[in-house]
């Protein structure tokens, strides 16, 4: 293993003349690969960085590293207090998912179908390093493209509720995304999308939901999650064809899976040969480069020369992604801090040109631009 | 030192550079706005109250601004973030202070080291009553009658118990009062400070009592759980009181939430054990007077026979 | 498990509660307030389901046995209202997740 160079956040470096949002999300990124860096820090240094931490969705898996390391009561008071309500607020969200995914369980146990877990979920379930002091907002499933429909109806008959939608978000759930609808569980309010791939077939990228789930690793129950390689690279392509502004956790996320599975036999191989055959490899790319860089993970030399000559865009592309992704990986606050607008707005533009074909991207966006006029409008007349 | 006793140009200037930090509810609040006429508001309302000192972890971030650069001179209107979130809709500049008083009630609830529950406190000698009522059922005019004779407030809007002990700290906002009740108040407490009148707002007209100096200086004693009393208003009804079940004053607790679900088992077995020990009354009143004089007189038979105020546990 | 179980299903089942470890209640006038710790949430039991929770944290029972022991505890018959009852209130832990039928 070949520890990497990163030019982009040494502990020595960014900390001097920065608005306090620069000073802070250099601050936060230093005090995730270091925890107990920020015990050092001074009270207003001290407050940045929990602030940071909390609108980077950070603060309890801070917690969990800063009392793994025995160091939590060395913290003022105050710190400790804000970190505790963290803590509880991330154990209450796990205790909430869990029984979610049990309900989840229960419901589609009689299809006799591999029920993938994905993202948050599996992660709890498998119990990996991402799940410390982790926050979801819903629960993510993949089951076979071809029982989709047996699902969303056992689904909806065990008391989940499809969204209200028009036919238009119908239309581009059904046709173009890589799941269905959101369901909504009627009494507990809890969201579940159900996916029958990871990423949206509008993108010309098409992987069948089979080859996902042949590779899939057991987790018992009737449950699954996806082979390490394949669990990277959906959590590549879910940062990195999306929109990357304010996902420093996802980043981290990457981390932990690298740093997990990077010691196995043979992981960098099957990553980079998955990569490949799926059409993955700008992503893996991109998050190799920027775990490397931005979180220190430990990645082989060869590996990323290797997914650099394959998978790389041109020189002045990449330049720009690295402008891009350094500078609004980090959330910031939208009232203390600026800056980074810029890079957000570019973000966020090219999150929808890599889902779609720029015809169909173009014809989406007029689209939601009439719906919201009209949605206006209602609200106004009601 | 007191926010009131920091020369008022020197907390203007900290108000919109790094914000003012108060000490509610335990916890460290910066407050922080260049909207001047909230700034004269809350220099109004909260000039007792201590300031935490320079620098340090806040345990939130409550910041009031114009919702854009254009709106400080056309349309006037302000939006309120709470650790950098916005927490509601633009609102009139006129109603600004209002979103304040909500924010500060969000951050509170939103530690969840603390069970925060939806009722108002008053204590006196110690002991505390508590008032939980839906909104709307005139538990912050009672709250008002009692401050303003002689109780302590501990808050009218929020039951806030502290982790290690179970016991309430103090929240004392200025009072909200609704309607019909700023008059009532005036009435009954001619010399208490009433803020200006917010007319139109979602709520009909509002106005803010500034709490008794003694409330706020006193902010960081706890009081014990010693009452419950569930209120209910209605013009000229005669004095009514009503036991209220166990399970009944559970749920009166816990209806509205707060932080109960995220507090778990400490919310449970701190609400359960509550209900276990102290009296629980139901309570309709048509005047103030009445309702002052039956809390009084509930808190005095608890604290004359302590015993008979907290029965054995019914659990099976 | 098939979401919508129908009246044969939860008679030829045994029940056990789900994840009963951690549970705490209050049984105040009749009725039951429990924290379930694995679902995080509060419930609020009637008599007749409070008395199936406590028949149930003491062993798993059948829709029968249930009503067998509800009757001999009111000191009544074992009546088939009764049987239809504890269908309803087993169908209804069901959903909120405080219960299971044993595979």
């Amino acid at each position: 293993m070949v520890e990497v160079d990163t030019p982009g956040c040494s502990p020595a470096s960014p900390v001097r003349t920065e608005a306090p949002a620069v000073r802070g999300a250099a601050l936060l990124m230093r005090s995730m690969r270091d925890p107990a860096s920020i015990t050092r820090l001074d009270a207003e240094a001290l407050d940045d960085v929990l602030y940071a931490a909390h609108r980077n969705r950070l603060l309890a898996r801070l917690e969990h590293d800063l009392s793994g390391l025995g160091i939590l009561q060395d913290l003022p008071e105050a710190a400790q207090r804000r970190l505790a309500s963290a803590r509880i607020q991330a154990h209450v969200n796990a205790v909430t998912w869990r029984f979610e995914i049990d309900r989840v369980r229960r419901a589609l146990a009689g299809l006799g179908i591999r029920i993938v877990l994905l993202k948050g979920a599996a992660y709890q379930r498998a119990g990996l390093p991402p799940a410390r002091g982790r926050f979801s907002v819903d629960l993510d499933i993949l089951v076979p493209a071809a029982d989709i429909g047996r699902v969303e109806w056992t689904l909806i008959n065990g008391g989940w509720e499809p969204a209200k939608m028009n036919a238009y978000d119908q239309h581009y759930y059904r046709d173009w995304m890589h799941q269905i609808p959101p369901l909504t569980h009627g009494k507990r309010g809890t969201e579940l999308d159900v996916h029958h791939t990871i990423f949206p077939p509008v993108s010309g990228i098409r992987i069948a939901s089979e080859t996902l789930l042949a590779d899939a690793v057991s987790v018992g129950d009737g449950l699954w999650v996806l082979s390490p390689a394949d669990m990277v690279l959906h959590a590549a392509t879910h940062l990195f064809q999306e929109n990357p502004a304010g996902r420093l956790r996802d980043l981290l996320d990457l981390h932990d899976l690298l740093a997990l599975f990077g010691p196995r036999a043979a992981f960098w191989e099957s990553l980079t040969g998955r990569a490949r055959r799926l059409g993955l490899g700008r992503p893996l790319y991109y998050s190799l480069r920027y775990a490397a860089d931005l979180t220190g993970t430990a990645i082989p030399a060869a590996v990323l020369a290797e997914t650099e000559a394959a998978f790389a865009p041109n020189a002045l592309q990449l330049r720009l992604m690295d402008w891009l992704v350094r500078s609004a990986i980090v959330a910031r606050s939208s009232d203390r801090e600026s800056g980074g607008g810029l890079a957000r707005f570019l973000l966020f533009a090219r999150s929808h040109w890599i889902k779609m074909p720029l015809g169909v991207l173009l014809r989406h966006t007029a689209v939601k631009l009439v719906h919201r006029m009209r949605e206006r409008k209602a609200t106004e007349k009601g | 030192m007191q926010l009131g006793a920091v020369p008022e140009s020197a907390l203007r200037a900290r108000f919109r550079a790094t914000g003012v930090r108060l000490r509610l509810a335990g916890l460290c609040i910066n407050l922080r706005t260049d909207v001047p006429a909230v700034i004269e508001q809350i220099l109004q309302l909260y000039g007792g109250y201590p300031l935490e000192p320079g620098a340090g972890t806040d345990d939130a971030r409550v910041h009031l601004k114009y919702a854009s650069p254009l709106r400080r001179f056309i349309g006037r209107r302000t939006l309120v973030f709470v650790d950098g979130e916005p927490l509601y809709r633009p609102m009139l500049l006129r109603h600004a202070y209002l979103m304040i008083d909500s924010a500060l009630d969000w951050c509170v609830s939103a530690n969840v080291t603390n069970l925060v529950l939806h009722a108002a406190v008053a204590e006196r000698g110690g002991l505390a009553v508590i008032l939980p009522a839906p909104s709307g059922s005139g538990k912050s005019t009672i709250c008002a009658a009692l401050v303003t004779r002689g109780w302590r407030l501990l808050s009218d809007e929020l039951a806030v118990f502290r982790a290690a002990d179970g016991r309430l700290q103090s929240f004392a906002l200025p009072i909200t009062l609704k309607n019909e009740s700023i008059a009532l108040i005036r009435q009954w407490a001619p010399d208490a400070y009433i803020s200006p009148v917010f007319t139109g707002t979602i709520r009909g007209d509002m106005a803010f009592l500034r709490p008794p100096t003694d409330s706020v200086t006193r902010a960081a004693e706890t009081a014990e759980p010693a009452l419950i009393v569930s209120p209910t208003y209605q013009v000229g009804a005669p004095l009514a009181l009503q036991p209220l079940g166990k399970s009944e004053a559970f749920r009166l607790l816990t209806a509205s939430g707060m932080n109960y679900y995220t507090t778990q088992r400490f919310g449970f077995d701190t609400v359960a054990g509550l209900v276990d020990s102290c009296p629980a009354w139901r309570l309709s009143y048509g005047t103030l007077e009445q309702a002052v004089d039956a809390i009084e007189d509930l808190l005095a038979r608890v604290r004359m026979d302590p015993t008979a105020s907290r029965p054995a546990i019914t659990t099976t | 498990m098939c979401p919508a179980m129908g009246d044969v299903d939860i008679d030829s089942r045994t029940w056990r509660l789900l994840e009963p470890a951690g549970l705490t209640w209050r049984c105040w006038d009749d009725e039951y307030i429990v924290f379930h710790p694995w679902s995080g949430m509060t419930h609020y039991l009637d008599a007749i389901a409070g008395t199936v929770f406590e028949l149930l944290l003491d062993h798993d029972a059948t829709v029968r046995g249930l009503a067998a022991a509800l009757a001999n505890q009111a000191d009544t018959p074992a009546t088939d209202s009764l049987n239809v009852a504890v269908r309803q209130v087993l169908r209804r832990f069901d959903e909120i997740g405080l219960a299971e039928p044993i595979p």
